[in-house]
C-alpha cells in the first residue's frame, strides 16, 4: 500500500509549467507615429524613422506559422505596393500548467502594425496604428 | 499480496483519464463599430484608420480597397484514456475543437470613401469551459 500511495503523491506533485515567449519583426517607434503628418511627411522620412518595412526586411516566420494554420488572416498586403508601407511587430505568448491528469496552455498572439499610405508624390495622405501588444500580459 | 495491490495502483494511475485545454488568441478585440463611426457614401479611409487603426488585411479590387480587420479564438479541449507505457492502447478519446471569429470588413470606392461595411461577432458563440 505504501507504493500505491507514493505513486499517487509522486504523481499529484508532479506539476509542471509551461511559459513561453516569441518575437518577430522589428518594434515600431511609437513615439515617432505622431510626428507624421499627412500631406507633409515624405516616404523617405518614413523609412529613415521607422527602417525597411516589414515583408521586404524579414521573413516572419511566425506569421507564416499562423497562416499555415489558417489562425490569421495572412499578411496585411500581399504584393509590395509602392503605395502602401507596413510596419510590424507580432509577439507570441504561451503560459500554460500541465498535471499528469489536466492539462491547460493558453497561447496569445498580437501585434504593434504602423500602416501608412503614399499619394502620388510619395507624401503621406493617411496613416494607421495600433500598439496592439499591449493586450499581452 | 502487496506487490499485486502495487501492480493494481499503478495500473489504475496509468489509465487516469487526462485532460487537456487549449485557447488561442490572435489579434485584438474589435470594438462594435457604430453607426456614426461608418457612414457610407460620407467616413473616409483616414476616418477608419484613425477609429479603428490598421487593418489587418488590406485587399485591393478593381473598385477599390477593402480593409479587413479580424479576432480569432480557437478552443480546444481533449479527453484521453489510454495504457501509455506497455500497450499505448487508447481506451477512449474524445476531443473538442471550436474557432470562432470577429470579422469587420470596410469597402471603400476609388476616391477612398466607404461603401459598405460588414460586422460579425463570432467569438460569442464561443462554449465556456
Amino acid at each position: 500500500m505504501k507504493l500505491g500511495s507514493l505513486l499517487l503523491l509522486s504523481l499529484c506533485c508532479a506539476a509542471g509549467c509551461v511559459i513561453g515567449r516569441y518575437e518577430e519583426g522589428l518594434p515600431v517607434a511609437a513615439e515617432k507615429v505622431p510626428q507624421i503628418v499627412p500631406g507633409h511627411t515624405t516616404k523617405a522620412e518614413i523609412l529613415d524613422w521607422f527602417g525597411a518595412p516589414s515583408g521586404l526586411a524579414d521573413a516572419q516566420l511566425l506569421e507564416s506559422f499562423l497562416v499555415d494554420r489558417e489562425l490569421v488572416p495572412g499578411p496585411v498586403v500581399d504584393l509590395p505596393f509602392a503605395d502602401v508601407l507596413v510596419f510590424r511587430l507580432t509577439r507570441g505568448q504561451l503560459e500554460g500548467i500541465v498535471l499528469i491528469v489536466f492539462n491547460k496552455v493558453d497561447f496569445h498572439v498580437a501585434s504593434d502594425t504602423l500602416i501608412v499610405f503614399f499619394d502620388e508624390h510619395d507624401r503621406v495622405s493617411h496613416y494607421g496604428f495600433r500598439k496592439g501588444t499591449d493586450a499581452l500580459r | 499480496m502487496r506487490c499485486a495491490r502495487a501492480f493494481a495502483a499503478a495500473l489504475a494511475l496509468a489509465l487516469a483519464p487526462g485532460c487537456t485545454i487549449v485557447r488561442t488568441y490572435v489579434g485584438n478585440e474589435l470594438p462594435q463599430p457604430t453607426d456614426a463611426q461608418l457612414v457610407p457614401g460620407k467616413t473616409t479611409k483616414a476616418d477608419v484608420l484613425r477609429d479603428l487603426g490598421p487593418p489587418d488585411r488590406l485587399v485591393r479590387q478593381y473598385e477599390g480597397e477593402v480593409f479587413v480587420y479580424a479576432y480569432i479564438r480557437r478552443n480546444l479541449a481533449s479527453f484521453d484514456l489510454s495504457e501509455p507505457v506497455f500497450t499505448r492502447l487508447r481506451v477512449f478519446s474524445y476531443t473538442k475543437t471550436q474557432e470562432k471569429s470577429d470579422r469587420l470588413v470596410v469597402l471603400f470606392d476609388r476616391a477612398g470613401v466607404l461603401t459598405a461595411v460588414g460586422f460579425r461577432r463570432g467569438t460569442e458563440q464561443l462554449d465556456p469551459f
